[in-house]
């Protein structure tokens, strides 16, 4: 054998060293961004509910008439009313669909379900603006196939402008919600529960009952209350649906109120937003405490064999039909209308489309100076959003898990906190935090950059609950091994910790842009003339009673949302492809 | 190399003490090993060395070098240190080749590149890898992977190495090999070493000396053949391998020697100590291998007791026999199976040792 030596190391003079870059002053600077960025707009809401005239107007007084004249309106109390009517039934129907489908995809042996499990997410990548046009386009009481299905086969119709109708499509959207969180307990179950019934001589709906229904509790739970809280703003549906049948919702009262109030700007919608916000922020509360007890009810570390597959029987090819045609019916179809309406003149049962087709929509979005704007510039926020969004919540979500930065803790309340706010209401709080912050808030006002912020902001969320679970996978014994070969904090970082990261960087820049060219609620009262984005003026040309440019620019929406998936899908297939070869 | 010296040093977290006033000193170019059972606080020690946690009292120093002191609020921060740390995990970056993760510590201290790349080359040819540097860490082995960790803990030329449990991710077989390898490159390069294990084979295996801890605590500390034939404590004597304890009223007889009289056992004990065994009732520990059996009946020269054999194991190399004597059951091993059914038992002087009766904290571990 031989011995062992070794020379000396090069000399690592110290002062040949890299400067070790103190890690405090770019944490706080960090920190201090997301925390300005996320408080900032809710601090003026307050005080603006509470003013006797718009802030702007001298002679004004703190009062609380903004909210009594709120809570005195009928038409407000109306409109809550029918809130709660349709956040309840879309929860129970989202709820029941969303844990019926995850049980289905993860317990069953489904045919088909590689397929049909991720064709159920569509619409939570589907433009909802665009889906919700889709529907009213071919569901809608004109609608193509409500006529077909009425007046040509004489068959009892639906009616989708009315509070059940729109409580199909409220739950349509958020179904995914509750069957990814039922998908993902269910995954994580011990499976040898289920065969510890079998083994006992229980047969299929026993398991179901005495074990995978009561393992889904906190599920259901979880997810019914972040529904419930997310129906709760919806602006889009009442906008849309809601107006031809007079219904209307908290998030349309307070759109309609900001827009047709003879004051401009009324303190009874920063009223109405507060309002909003606290029942939003008690609810979420409610849920954290809620759930505090979970870990008690979910699996351990310790890694479990995947239960044996119930099996349907003769159930099993109804079900996949059933599941294919549900998916078919709310999203492919949907999709398909806005084709088709996108492409002709008027879509009625009476004439054949092929007759009635016209390219005036398209040549309209291209043509009319604004609506091509409103491409541009959402473009151009989705693209510089995406990317400046994932750059400063990757860090924060760095600083918050991987430091020891004195208010790290405060980091993942602060960057949840914005998605669980009502997007309308971020978008009145940054609309009175431009006028009340002179500078730089007159510079944002009237420029696209103000609507990058309220959006970004509203949307941080979404880079952070990507990053933070593929941070939390990272061995934190990767980080500290780089401190032991004598890195800093953001050399770790920049050489170890974020190239780590980069899938997950991927998926959240695309999932960001995803959510910036389609969300459009907390930039309604930001847009002005010139600074035009895709949702707004989808908003504004349908009020005007034009669906067919309406629905070429929700398909366009749609193809940029495709062309993003595409390319982050191609890049992820060619990263496997090339660590396979 | 410069030691390492530990004193006071003292850690809670909440109401929990993980480090109760731990003092020991690492000499210059030694093995020293942390041993105990999982939240004894030997990793925590560990990683306060390497500037991972901060302690709330006490001083780390190295050589000349303080890294930590208490009083004078001074922390060295860990990537100022310049130990070498191999981590549990190994903790190799896996989106850089193995050649990239060596060159990593030199890159950070700005060597120049061709200074790196021949460097490189001498550490990962030191643990026999020089052919791999191309490869990325899910390409090798764990065998492999624990010395490319290695080589990048020593690429930097550290002063001191810090081992965190580094065969625990290894199967047996590998374990064994991988322990006599390391044990004799840190010998040879007489780099000054703490190791943490919970694994006693593997701390009396490769150490010069021996820190048993629990609860926070420092509970023996010497060669591994002190800490095993003269444990001390019964914590440590159980931890470190299969133990006879016997209990009786002691008897002085001659200088430092004594007479343990145990109302199960026929006949008495001798036993050394440096000092009296404190009055009342007092433990001795006795290893199996340390009883003498026979089956010849006893020249009446020594001590020796009948004793039944209740029941015996084949473990492969020796024998394992349960045997009783009076009303006291007593393990011990052979070379050679027994073929009578009692057997006389003889202690000698020196293998029972007096241990403190520390039950109630081992019970609490287990």
């Amino acid at each position: 054998m031989t011995q062992h030596t070794l020379p000396a190391a090069p000399a690592a003079l110290h002062g040949r060293r890299r400067r070790v870059v103190p890690a405090s002053p770019g944490q706080f600077l960090v920190w201090a961004a997301v925390a300005v960025l996320t408080i900032a707009p809710l601090t003026p809401l307050v005080i603006t509910s509470l003013r006797s005239k718009p802030y702007y107007l001298p002679g004004g007084v703190f009062t609380a008439s903004a909210y009594s004249q709120l809570l005195g309106d009928p038409a407000f109390r109306h409109a809550a009313l029918n809130t709660v009517i349709f956040a309840l039934s879309a929860t129970a129907l989202a709820v029941v669909l969303g844990a019926s489908f995850a049980v289905l995809v993860t317990r069953t042996d489904l045919p088909g379900k590689r397929r049909l499990g991720p064709a159920l997410l569509a619409p939570l990548l589907i433009p909802p603006l665009g889906l919700i046009v889709g529907w009213e386009s071919l569901y809608g009481p004109a609608g193509y196939l409500t006529q077909l299905w009425s007046k040509n086969l004489h068959l009892p119709a639906w009616n989708l402008t009315s509070l059940p109708g729109m409580s199909v499509i409220g739950a349509v959207v958020t179904l995914p919600i509750a069957y990814l969180t039922c998908k993902a307990v269910l995954e994580g179950g011990d499976g040898t529960l289920e065969d510890a019934v079998r083994a006992s001589g229980g047969g299929t709906w026993r398991i179901l009952r005495t074990v995978t229904l009561p393992q889904l509790r906190t599920a259901l739970l979880d997810s019914g209350i972040l529904i419930f809280t997310l129906c709760l703003e919806v602006l889009g549906i009442p906008l849309f649906l809601g107006r031809p049948a007079n219904i209307s919702f908290i998030a349309s009262y307070l759109y309609d109120t900001w827009n047709n109030s003879i004051v401009p700007d009324p303190p009874v919608v920063s009223a109405g937003a507060i309002l909003l916000l606290a029942v939003a922020s008690v609810l979420l509360l409610v849920r954290t405490r809620l759930l505090r007890h979970s870990a008690r009810y979910t699996a351990g570390v310790r890694a479990v064999p995947p239960a044996q597959l119930i099996g349907l029987g003769r159930w099993r090819a109804p079900a996949a039909v059933g599941m294919a045609g549900f998916v078919a019916v709310t999203c492919v179809i949907p999709l398909l209308g806005l084709g088709l309406m996108s492409s002709v003149t008027d879509l009625s049962t009476l004439v054949a489309p092929w007759h009635l087709w016209t390219a005036a929509n398209w040549h309209e979005v291209f043509n009319d100076p604004t609506l091509h704007r409103a491409i541009t510039n959402s473009l151009l926020i989705a693209v510089i959003g995406s990317v400046a969004t994932v750059a400063l919540v990757a860090l924060a979500t760095v600083i918050a898990h991987r430091s020891g930065f004195l208010l790290r803790r405060t980091l993942p309340a602060l960057l949840v906190y914005p998605r669980a706010t009502p997007g309308i209401v971020f978008g009145v709080g940054f609309f009175w935090l431009y006028l009340v912050v002179d500078w730089p808030g007159a510079m944002l006002r009237n420029s696209l950059w103000g609507e990058l912020f309220a959006l970004c902001v509203r949307n941080m969320t979404l880079a952070y609950i990507v990053l933070a679970p593929a941070l939390a996978r990272i061995s934190p014994e990767l980080a500290k091994a780089a401190s032991a070969s004598g890195a800093g904090w953001w050399t770790t970082t920049r050489r170890v910790t974020l190239p780590l990261l980069r899938p997950a960087l991927i998926s959240a820049v695309v999932l960001m842009f995803v959510t910036l060219v389609s969300d459009y609620d907390p930039v309604v009262f930001l847009a002005k003339p010139g600074t035009e984005l895709l949702g707004t003026s989808m908003l504004q040309t349908w009020s005007k009673g034009l669906p067919g440019p309406v629905a070429a620019l929700a398909l366009i929406q749609v193809l940029l949302v495709a062309l993003a998936l595409a390319l982050g899908l191609g890049w992820t297939l060619r990263k496997k492809a090339r660590r396979h070869a | 190399m410069p030691e390492i010296s530990v004193h006071q040093l003292t850690k809670s977290f909440g109401a929990t003490r993980v480090l109760d006033r731990i003092s020991f000193t690492v000499p210059d170019k030694q093995l020293v090993t942390l041993l105990g059972p999982s939240g004894c606080g030997k990793t925590t020690t560990l990683m306060a060395i390497a500037g991972f946690n901060t302690p709330d009292g006490g001083t780390i120093a190295h050589g000349e070098r303080a890294l930590f002191d208490s009083g004078a609020r001074r922390n060295v921060p860990a990537e100022q240190r310049d130990l070498g740390v191999v981590f549990q995990s190994y903790a190799l970056w896996p989106h850089l080749t193995v050649g990239e993760n060596v060159a990593f510590p030199l890159k950070i201290r700005r060597t120049g590149r061709a200074e790196i790349k021949r460097r490189v080359g001498e550490v990962l040819d030191l643990v026999e890898l020089g052919h791999r540097a191309d490869a990325h860490p899910h390409e090798l082995s764990g065998g492999q992977q624990q010395r490319v960790a290695l080589a990048r803990a020593l690429a930097h030329g550290p002063t001191a190495l810090l081992l965190d449990e580094p065969f625990s991710n290894l199967d047996a077989k590998l374990r064994d090999r991988a322990r006599e390898w390391l044990g004799r490159l840190q010998r040879e390069l007489g780099m000054t070493t703490v190791f943490v294990t919970h694994d006693q084979t593997e701390a009396l295996a490769m150490s010069d000396q021996i820190l048993v801890m629990n609860g926070g605590r420092i509970v023996r500390a010497g060669t591994p053949e002190e800490v095993y034939r003269r444990p001390g404590s019964r914590f440590a004597a159980q931890f470190l391998g299969r133990c006879n304890f016997l209990t009786g009223a002691t008897r002085r007889i001659a200088g430092g020697e004594y007479l343990l009289e145990a109302s199960d056992l026929p006949g008495p004990i001798r036993f050394r100590a440096p000092a009296a065994p404190p009055p009342g009732l007092a433990t001795v520990a006795v290893r199996p291998e340390s009883l003498q059996l026979s089956e010849l009946e006893p020249d009446g020269s020594g001590t020796s007791w009948p004793a039944q054999v209740i029941h015996t194991t084949f473990l492969g190399d020796h024998y394992l026999h349960t045997l009783r004597t009076g009303a006291q059951v007593l393990e011990a091993l052979s070379t050679r199976p027994l073929s009578t059914g009692t057997v006389h038992v003889s202690i000698d002087e020196t293998s029972a040792s007096l241990v403190t009766d520390d039950q109630e904290e081992f019970d609490n571990v287990l």
